[in-house]
């Protein structure tokens, strides 16, 4: 097999970080090439570069053996290089349809207007490839996250009509959003693809890499450390590789499980969101770590949302500390303790072009200033340090943009922004996970656990059954927006992952 | 059991609940027929329409309508251009210069009694395309040379008033031409042509907001230039395109007020900004970008006009009038934006 | 060392450039201006355009050069172009000034004063300050035209066109500027002495065209045939107020009065579309306040010597009917009548008397 696309000592050098380090990469035909490693260690650049969003500092990329430069994502496209990208790229009041064909050259329109009908044929012809049941004139706000990110696919997808020859497509994690069944329908589209395209797909689950992966490349620091085939390797050495360290054990036990008789810190009763929650019942200990899982519209996360008060409206009981509240506006919540870290960080818990410590330090900087009035800087900064330390967060310095800080650097960043209050009592993670690697989930979760143990009461929606396991004490299973089973002492009797699938579906 | 195997579950059982979500939206997702997003103020209209009519009858005469109609034209056009340019989240503060200067080109170029110009038809071209051409330039300004459009339409307007009193022949001129002073005056079914053109401008601009590339790409300007930028999308072309629709239908209302005054009048756009943006405003066009349109511009056009009719109707105190207006402003304002209250999963 | 020296030569020199010829030119000016300074509210206009060519005759006639500066009805601009003519040392200039508001007049003739220079005003002079208690080695005098009048001889020409009988809508400029406040006093005397019209409605109509048109369109749906006659406080409200009769079919049918007696208005009275207006001399206006301003300047008058009458007082004015309209538009003004000679034989020849208290 011949290379397709081929890097030579590329390398690309932001201010203060250099992100690529003499890469070599070489991506032959008809093969999915696995591309792994830790946050922040260059996967996404590269992808960016190949995709014409950056140009490398120094280096060739060679496309069917001639040079290539690329000045845009324009033309990286016109050369048959698509981009599913990380952070999503749809414009969101625009439709379906348009969005598919926003970048491409098209014959839908003459003299300027658009020929709709043609349009959205053309588009459901995409969205059946992904097995997305939306209508194409549906605007994409309307869609949900996952179903967005199968539109980022079909996009790409659509370039098999309108560009000749060989196709690269680049996957840049895409299942951390998926549910099984979605990613699936991804794995289905990507061995589809094989006949006429080479893929590199970017994941931080080796078992997802080693199944759809022909060969994986190992990148460390800016580096490749390693390139393995896929029947020559295994996850245990995959990770090996990537963090240098065993993966068995990384997560603690819990050394003191919660006390069921403690005092309940949240009773929520009857929830009722409408159109996705209905008579959700259940209690939160002080200390204790409640899961909630179900596959996608469950009603999980508007759950999450309900008790943090930004669902538009709710009804039922909810008790907190004893005291019935109604929590109708995110600041009422951070007035009673009640922290919350959203799944899309992107667009609500991170403030963009603002830096590392500022974002830390927004809510809860007051807390360490001078009676609650004048704000302390160094304090402020000393505490941060603190926190970046402890959840390891990979930044060139305090004052560094948040915004340019690999995906899981910037949730711990926004987790810390919650741990750095003093009378956080509660707090709200939705898919606190999605986008970090093993190694900071890993972190992540021994500090969870910690911040537990030492009172405080945590409810996360998970997105996969080992971290419900890993990390519950309780968990919740809801399916169709109702309860459908609850797994009680989940660290002492530890529920089969089938028993909790069955409960799902 | 691994992730892996999990995947392996693939149930046709945990597809349904999605299939069912995403029929749903398949219903609420049709955009084509341009419901307007928001019932706020269209339920306004209306119930200023029902206090008015209940403090006097004669509010919903049919002359009062028809007065209410003819006085909506002008601004409607004012109305309809500016949408364009707040839906890419931009503003042009130069129509009350483009719109005097079009009226006093017009009114030295067609038949008068001060300039022995009489260019006819000619003379409606001519100023059409000085408003046409005002707009690309400060289209042009704004997105070649990256100037904030706030200053260069404002810098614009100063120029365009400039050029107008230099026009003006120190007498205001009287329009002669009988055919264009017809057009303000000649009645179908009690409504002038100005108020037929009105609508049918409305008619072509909603096509055009709707079904071109032009409409469509200027709603995804507004909501998020950088991701059509990365689309490959040559945005300042539709920059310049909106700014040019604006300044020609601002131009063409300049136009249209020389018509129903029959004299050429070189302030002749003198509160015309103003009302235009503010009825866009309360129509729910955000001025942020990426929201609203030209039906929601018409309503809060009928908002505006039809408050200032009915506290004559009703013979409120006209000192007290302005601060009616301003009142009535914000809470049409609070209703057409009400629906996007609390929505914090804005994602752009 | 030598570096700084330089420099500092370099400054004297270029300061003794710019203030060595305006310094002359100060000391001159105290014999004859050269420049008459003329502040205008906008050139778009035709009254204003008139006042402009009045002024102009009066500077062509003494070989003075006319400089008009224009605020957009912007208060702060004129006070902004005054304070740089006299930052540039200005002493004995001579400023025929247009105060955009009353709440202006005071700033402006103290400005004058404390520069050194003569100003005559015109319209805008709150109530309680006058040429001889403000200002008054600089404030020359106040003059305007009599609105009370316009409003009466409007009103009565109302009364007289309805028949002594029926309702009329009134078109008020602003809220609180001496021009409506007077026209509405003289409309209110006319009312009272012709007890069958009665006043509908009254509307703020921003002095504007549009606006005018709007109103009247809402009047004529709200009143119907009851409307028999609109009052306008000026030309461009009832500019849109005819517009909008005519719509409906009601020009000539409806009276309508104006104030100002610009050409198009003329033009619609000798065509039966319009009634009245009170046409003021707009030529003598911008040709007496210059003149005034340049006769004390350069010596010809002593502001010591004058006459309360003569420094706050109106100037002619002439309702414009269907019976004089012809003469009046086929009239031509003679450059030869507002050269500074010609006037300097009476200022006040076409004065009709002392602004009356109570009115502004």
């Amino acid at each position: 097999m011949s290379a397709l696309l081929s890097l030579q000592n590329i390398s690309k050098r932001f201010p203060g970080v250099h992100a690529l380090d003499d890469i070599d990469m070489e991506l032959r035909q008809h093969e999915v090439l696995g591309l792994i490693g830790q946050n922040g260690s260059g996967k996404s650049t590269l992808m960016k570069i190949i995709g014409g969003l950056h140009q490398p500092s120094a280096g060739e990329m060679r496309l069917r053996g001639s040079p290539v430069r690329f000045g845009s994502p324009l033309e990286a496209t016109r050369a048959g290089i698509g981009l599913v990208h990380q952070e999503q790229s749809l414009i969101g009041n625009l439709t379906v349809a348009e969005n598919l064909f926003v970048d491409k050259p098209t014959d839908f329109s003459r003299f300027g207007f658009y020929r709709r009908s043609r349009m959205n044929d053309a588009a459901r012809i995409q969205l059946d490839k992904v097995e997305l049941d939306v209508a194409p004139d549906t605007l994409v706000d309307q869609l949900t996250f996952a179903q967005r990110q199968m539109v980022e696919l079909a996009k790409v997808l659509s370039l098999e009509e309108l560009v000749e020859g060989h196709l690269v497509v680049l996957f840049d994690e895409p299942t951390s959003v998926l549910t099984p069944t979605e990613i699936q329908a991804l794995f289905r589209q990507v061995r589809r693809l094989k006949m006429r395209s080479s893929v590199v797909f970017i994941s931080h689950r080796m078992d997802e890499v080693l199944a759809i992966s022909d060969r994986v490349y190992v990148l460390s620091d800016g580096r490749n450390v390693a390139e393995r085939l896929k029947d020559e390797t295994d996850p245990d050495e995959l990770y090996e590789l990537m963090v240098g360290r065993q993966r068995a054990g990384s997560v603690l036990p819990r050394s003191n499980p919660p006390d069921r008789n403690a005092p309940k810190r949240l009773a929520v009763r009857d929830l009722t969101v409408p159109g996705k929650v209905e008579d959700v019942t259940f209690d939160v200990a002080s200390g204790e770590i409640v899961g909630l899982i179900g596959v996608q519209g469950s009603g999980a996360e508007a759950v999450c949302r309900a008790i943090f008060g930004v669902e538009d409206s709710h009804s039922g009981h909810i008790e907190y500390e004893g005291r019935p509240v109604r929590v109708s506006r995110p600041s009422g919540a951070v007035g009673l303790g009640i922290g919350y870290v959203p799944a899309e960080r992107k667009a609500e818990a991170t403030m963009k072009g603002m830096s590392v410590c500022q974002n830390m330090t927004v809510t809860f900087g007051s807390d360490y200033g001078y009676g609650g009035v004048l704000l302390s800087k160094r304090r402020e900064r000393r505490e941060a340090a603190n926190w970046v330390e402890r959840l390891k967060i990979k930044t060139p310095s305090l004052d560094h943009r948040i915004d340019q800080l690999s995906g899981g650097n910037q949730q711990k960043v926004v987790l810390s922004k919650w741990l750095l209050g003093r009378s956080l009592r509660l707090l709200v993670l939705d898919h606190p996970t999605r986008g970090l690697d093993p190694g900071a989930r890993a972190d992540l979760f021994n500090a969870i656990r910690q911040l537990a143990e030492d009172g405080l009461s945590i409810v996360f929606v998970g997105d996969t059954l080992d971290e419900m396991v890993t990390l519950s004490d309780t968990i919740l299973v809801l399916r169709d927006g109702r309860l459908s089973q609850r797994f009680d002492d989940v660290q002492t009797k530890r529920p089969s992952e089938e028993d909790i699938v069955r409960a799902m579906v | 059991m691994t992730q892996a195997q999990l995947h392996a579950h693939d149930t046709s059982a945990m597809a349904s609940p999605r299939r069912g979500e995403a029929g749903t939206q398949r219903r609420s997702g049709h955009i084509g027929l341009g419901v307007l997003k928001s019932a706020g103020p269209i339920v306004s209209l209306l119930a200023m329409v029902l206090v008015f009519a209940s403090l006097t009858p004669n509010f919903v005469s049919a002359a009062n309508l028809q007065a209410i109609l003819e006085s909506a034209a002008v601004p409607a056009v004012v109305a309809i251009g500016m949408t364009f340019v707040l839906v890419q989240g931009s503003i042009d503060l130069s129509g009350e210069g483009v719109a005097s200067l079009a009226n006093i080109l017009l009114s030295i170029l067609i038949a008068n009694s001060v300039t022995a110009h009489d260019l006819g038809a000619g003379a409606i071209v001519v100023a059409l395309a000085a408003g046409l051409a005002v707009g690309a330039l400060n289209g042009t300004l704004y997105a070649y040379l990256r100037m904030p459009s706030l200053i260069v339409t404002l810098a614009m307007w100063l120029i365009t008033l400039g050029l107008a009193a230099l026009l003006f022949p120190s007498r205001q001129p009287q329009i002669l031409d009988g055919g264009f002073v017809g057009l303000a005056l000649h009645k179908h079914l009690g409504l002038s042509a100005l108020v037929y053109l009105a609508v049918a401008l409305a008619f072509v601009a909603f096509i055009v907001e709707r079904r071109t590339k032009l409409g469509r790409i200027g709603f995804a300007i507004g909501a998020d230039e950088a991701l059509v930028r990365l689309a490959g999308v040559n945005v300042n072309v539709y920059k310049v395109g909106a700014f040019a629709i604006c300044g020609c239908l601002t131009g063409l209302a300049g136009i249209l007020t020389a018509a129903q005054i029959g004299v050429g009048n070189p302030l002749a756009g003198e509160g015309l900004l103003f009302p235009g943006i503010a009825a866009c405003v309360i129509g729910g066009t955000l001025l942020s970008g990426g929201r609203g349109g030209v039906l929601h511009s018409l309503v809060g056009v009928l908002v505006l006009v039809t408050l200032r009719n009915g506290l004559v109707q009703t013979g409120a105190n006209p000192l007290l009038q302005k601060a009616i207006e301003g009142v009535v402003i914000v809470v049409a304002v609070a209703a057409s934006t009400w629906h996007l209250r609390r929505k914090t999963r804005v994602v752009k | 060392m030598k570096l700084l020296k330089r420099i500092s030569a370099a400054v004297v020199a270029a300061v003794a450039i710019v203030v060595g010829p305006l310094a002359g030119h100060g000391a001159i000016a105290q014999e004859k201006p050269k420049t008459i300074y003329l502040a205008v509210g906008t050139t778009s206009s035709e009254y204003w355009q008139e006042v402009i060519w009045g002024a102009q005759q009066v500077a062509n006639s003494v070989g003075a050069k006319l400089e008009v500066y224009e605020s957009g009805f912007d208060g702060q601009k004129h006070m902004q172009q005054l304070g740089a003519i006299l930052a540039a040392g200005c002493e004995g200039c001579a400023f025929a000034w247009f105060p955009d508001s009353t709440a202006f007049t005071k700033a402006f003739v103290e400005r004058a004063e404390a520069g050194g220079a003569f100003m005559t005003t015109m319209w805008n002079r709150p109530e309680e300050i006058h040429p001889w208690d403000t200002a008054s080695d600089a404030w020359i005098a106040n003059i305007s035209f009599d609105g009370v009048d316009s409003g009466y001889q409007n009103g009565m020409a109302l009364c007289k066109a309805i028949g002594g009988k029926g309702g009329i809508a009134v078109l008020k400029g602003t809220p609180d500027n001496p021009p409506s406040k007077q026209r509405e006093i003289g409309l209110l005397k006319a009312v009272s002495e012709c007890p069958g019209m009665t006043i509908l409605d009254t509307q703020i109509g921003n002095w504007g065209q549009t606006e005018g048109q709007n109103i009247t369109r809402t009047w004529i749906a709200r009143y119907g045939d009851q409307l028999k006659g609109v009052f306008a406080q000026n030309d461009g409200m009832a500019l849109g107020a005819v517009a909008a009769l005519r719509e409906k079919g009601l020009a000539g049918k409806v009276p309508v009065t104006g104030s100002d007696g610009s050409s198009d208005v003329l033009k619609l009275i000798k065509s039966g579309d319009m009634l009245s207006s009170m046409r003021i001399s707009s030529q003598l206006h911008g040709a007496v306040a210059a003149a005034l301003a340049y006769a004390v300047a350069s010596g010809d008058l002593k502001i010591g010597d004058l006459a309360q009458a003569q420094r706050d007082f109106y100037l002619v004015q002439t309702l414009a009917t269907k019976d004089n309209v012809d003469a009046m538009l086929s009239a031509q003004p003679n450059p030869a009548d507002f050269s500074y000679d010609a006037l300097k034989k009476n200022f006040w020849v076409r004065s009709k008397g002392q602004i009356p208290v109570g009115v502004n």
